[in-house]
């Protein structure tokens, strides 16, 4: 099964930022006799994330030349905004650096959560919370 | 000269309700291993269609509980007890595996503190729009995400359709739970939390059938989005000691919630008040970043042409999934009513 949805938002930001450490993680992992990814493997995970921000970087040109004008003719429409032209790189930024801010205060806050939890002295699982069927259900079939 | 295949010190436990259509061919995979695994064990899950009898019919040993065991895991705990083997694989009974797929998996447990390893998952039938979508999908995580995750030693689940596990280390825990609708995600993230490693290894790989029609995608996603949800619930905690995986998670759960509203109700609704439909874009904009793992996956399976006529599906289903993953949230979250049944969506 897959959890989230592939490709979106911060999540993706996450995986490109991670796979930046990959050589030095394989590295380590190597040391401790953890044969996982090869330093040939680690290092094309590194140019597959150069690859997704170049990615990035360009569809926010296109993303700034396509919608920079059209939105801020729309924002002066309603009001928002008093100028027609935008830069357009200023939507690609802005986005960037909101993705940026997002992920680092996903980060955080579970961190803090981490401990505070741990500082109550309570890092075990919650594995009871949901309690199982007291019976089998037959399961269905949609067939 | 040709090589007779060496066994291995393991049992492959299928569990099976209903599938008499796929079981042969997923029995016959097994077979055709160069590293074949001591036992076969088909958990006839009180099919109604002659499951039973396609794999006694090739001869393998076939288990059937007094009554149904209620879902997969059910199944899979019930065979648990007959395995003698150190090593045990979970395998679904419309997955076939490639022929080296045993054989590339097992030297993942040359470490004794592996509990866990799983392979890399390619739909099997690549022909309708749910089929294409999950193409990519796997083609995207298992290329990119898993492949980082396995780095840092926290691939996020190990695949219920294709694990290998120690056999001791899974009794000891009790067998699969059913106590979430994703008992894969449930265990990796158990074993993670008693100090266990789990192992993707990109080189094993499995084909699953996945769903061809929107009703059984319906069923699969709304199983596998209670299941997340649940989970995460339930390990809360738990994960907070985790290192990397509670990140992996935080980030994975922030964005099945925003992006999931941002494609149902942010973005249409922004197109509409500022009257620019270019707003719609959102849903496409990161089709260059999906790219570029995708076609670095498919090259390596010489699949780029398969890969790039099946992209637009990715954004069809990551759309749908986001309605199934934010009505499950809500139904778990704030209505307190959690899904129990299991439904079977292939």
């Amino acid at each position: 099964m897959i959890a989230g949805l592939p490709g979106t938002g911060v999540g993706g930001l996450f995986y490109v930022f991670t796979a930046l450490g990959t050589p030095f993680r394989a590295w380590r992992a190597r040391r401790k006799g953890r044969a996982g990814e090869s330093a040939l493997g680690a290092w094309a995970l590194v140019l597959m994330a150069a690859g997704v921000m170049a990615a990035v970087w360009i569809t926010g040109w296109g993303v700034g030349v396509l919608l920079g004008r059209p939105l801020t003719r729309a924002l002066a429409a309603i009001g928002v905004a008093r100028a027609v032209a935008a830069p357009p790189s200023l939507i690609r930024t802005v986005s960037l650096l909101l993705a940026v801010v997002t992920l680092v205060t996903i980060l955080a806050a579970v961190e803090v959560a981490r401990l505070v939890v741990h500082g109550r002295g309570s890092g075990r699982s919650t594995a009871t919370v949901i309690a199982p069927p007291a019976a089998p259900v037959p399961r269905r079939d949609a067939a | 000269m040709v090589m007779s295949p060496t066994s291995a010190p393991l049992t492959v436990i299928v569990p099976a309700f209903n599938e008499a259509e796929s079981l042969a061919d997923t029995i016959r995979s097994l077979e055709a291993q160069t590293v074949r695994p001591r036992e076969i064990l088909v958990v006839d899950d009180c099919s109604t269609d002659g499951t039973g009898e396609v794999a006694r019919r090739l001869g393998v040993t076939v288990l059937r509980p007094e009554r149904n065991t209620g879902s997969k895991a059910g199944a899979q705990t019930f065979a648990l007890g007959r395995v003698t083997t150190p090593l045990v694989m979970a395998l679904d009974a419309d997955t076939v595996l490639a022929s080296d797929a045993i054989e590339r998996l097992l030297p993942a447990f040359d470490r004794p503190e592996t509990a866990a390893a799983c392979g890399f998952v390619v739909p099997r039938r690549v022909e309708t729009i749910w089929e294409r979508g999950r193409y990519i999908e796997y083609l995207f995580a298992f290329t990119f995400y898993k492949r980082v995750q396995e780095v840092y030693g926290k691939p996020l689940i190990s695949s219920g359709c294709y694990s290998m596990y120690r056999t001791d280390v899974l009794r000891a825990m009790g067998g699969w739970s059913n106590r979430t609708m994703a008992e894969d995600m449930d265990l990796t993230w158990s074993l993670y939390q008693q100090g266990r490693e789990v192992r993707f290894v990109p080189e094993a790989v499995c084909y699953p059938i996945e769903p061809r029609t929107f009703r059984f995608l319906a069923m699969q996603l709304r199983r596998w989005s209670h299941g997340f949800v649940q989970n995460v619930r339930l390990h809360r905690r738990g994960l907070l000691q985790v290192p990397y995986l509670r990140s992996a998670v935080a980030v994975a759960f922030w964005d099945a919630l925003i992006a999931s509203a941002l494609y149902l109700f942010v973005l249409p609704v922004l197109a509409l008040l500022l009257r620019s439909p270019w707003l719609l874009l959102g849903y496409v904009i990161d089709v260059p970043a999906v790219l570029v793992p995708v076609l670095a996956g498919a090259a390596a399976r010489r699949e780029v042409g398969r890969a790039l006529t099946s992209m637009p599906a990715f954004f069809v289903l990551r759309t749908v999934n986001g309605f199934f993953f934010l009505r499950a949230a809500w139904s778990e979250l704030f209505l307190g009513r959690s899904l129990l049944v299991y439904e079977k969506g292939h």
